[in-house]
């Protein structure tokens, strides 16, 4: 009995923190985890659009505002700048909206803006949270977009909030067109500032400059926006196919409005 | 109170921390919390920040539920489990356990990626593109949460 109960105390532990976490991955989660998921998106969601607020853009223009050189005849001046660069702040966000707003009227598509609120928890991955869900009739699979081309598409919806897989995400992988050439590949996120065209013959005609659009296969994006240009192309490992990396032209890293594409 | 610090934690590290981020890199406040609460209060805290931490942090990324669960879960325990054995008012201690503990974060990670992301990264280029700078900006946050953590507790 006693050995039992030494048994018991040394070992309870090690059997919850290697057996369950696994149970929970491999047999319980999956089954409940978009509703958990769903629900604690949509529960922080107040909170991460208050604290959205401090996007590294917004604070930077605020510190730069307030470390301007100034005299104690310049207070009247100071109270001026800050209310110049509320407006300024405004006036940035109406020209973003309306260089969206451009783009919503190029296409036929029904779409709806949304406001990036967060970026992923985790280092390892990129993707955004944007503050429209499936109220909004924002679908899993949704193309996002920006005034200067493609983002990513929709992976995850809550009600209130959705979750972008952007395309230098590891896991992100559309069909692509070099525009120009006609030239068709696969689009893969590399973890970096660009991405990867993958089936290309080593013998394809592509230059460094080239743009690159989607093709239109498959049923995320539609035919012809553009993903970016061509920064530079290397020949692959076993020699028959190019390596052909692409800059997108929408900086990923900064995004703070977006449009999707509800078909 | 582990519950206020980890949602602490985790709405400074989505939104404020992005100011400090280089590039796409931040530093782990959720794993550095876990750190901190397993060396100061032992491996069943340890466990149950963990736990608690790793469901957070797979809310707020991609994928299903579960991969942080179990890592940041499992990282708790064994840190409190080991801490035991340790000094642990030693910056150097703390920042050494906080890097080891990225380092393992991102090995199970980059495995867990291997089998089911789309692309797979060269280990090299993740680990020097990826892993080195978060070792590096996790740990130097590290004694900055765990001073925090230690005058909150002896102020209650």
């Amino acid at each position: 009995m006693r050995k039992y109960g030494f048994f018991k105390k040394k070992y309870t532990s090690l059997i919850v923190v290697v057996c369950l976490p696994l149970i929970l991955i491999f047999f319980l989660l999956p089954i409940f985890s978009h509703t958990i998921k769903s629900k604690g998106l949509d529960f922080f969601r107040p909170a991460l659009k208050i604290l959205s607020f401090f996007s590294p853009a917004k604070v930077i223009f605020r510190l730069e505002n307030m470390f301007s050189p100034h005299t104690k005849l310049q207070n009247q001046i100071k109270i001026l700048k800050a209310e110049v660069a509320r407006l300024k702040e405004k006036d940035y966000q109406t020209q973003r909206l309306e260089e969206l707003l451009g783009f919503k009227n190029t296409t036929t598509k029904p779409s709806v803006a949304a406001k990036v609120i967060a970026r992923d928890y985790s280092n390892y991955r990129h993707t955004l949270l944007i503050d429209r869900g499936k109220n909004s009739g924002v679908k899993k699979g949704n193309c996002v977009v920006f005034q200067f081309g493609v983002v990513g598409k929709v992976i995850e919806v809550a009600s209130t909030t959705s979750r972008v897989i952007l395309m230098t995400d590891l896991d992100f992988r559309a069909t692509c067109l070099i525009q120009r050439s006609r030239e068709e590949g696969v689009l893969c996120g590399i973890m970096k500032d660009f991405c990867l065209i993958k089936y290309l013959p080593a013998e394809a005609d592509v230059v460094v400059g080239d743009s690159v659009v989607t093709s239109g296969l498959g049923t995320s994006f539609p035919k012809g926006l553009l993903i970016g240009e061509v920064s530079h192309i290397t020949e692959s490992a076993d020699g028959i196919s190019a390596e052909v990396f692409v800059r997108p032209l929408a900086g990923l890293g900064k995004l703070e409005e977006v449009l999707v594409i509800l078909e | 109170m582990i519950l206020l610090f980890l949602i602490l934690a985790l709405l400074l590290h989505l939104t404020i921390l992005d100011i400090f981020a280089i590039g796409w890199i931040k530093p782990d406040l959720l794993l550095v919390v876990t750190v901190v609460f397993a060396m100061q209060k032992g491996k069943r805290t340890g466990l149950k920040v963990g736990l608690l931490a790793g469901a957070l942090a797979d809310i707020f990324s991609a994928g299903g539920l579960g991969i942080n669960i179990f890592i940041l879960g499992g990282l708790g325990f064994l840190i409190g489990y080991f801490s035991e054995r340790i000094y642990k008012e030693s910056i150097f201690a703390q920042s050494f356990i906080c890097a080891i503990a990225v380092v393992i974060h991102s090995i199970v990670f980059y495995v867990f990626a291997s089998f089911t992301f789309n692309e797979t990264l060269s280990f090299l280029s993740f680990a020097v593109t990826k892993v080195l700078p978060t070792v590096i900006y996790t740990t130097v946050i590290c004694p900055f949460v765990f001073k925090l953590f230690t005058k909150i507790s002896y102020e209650k």
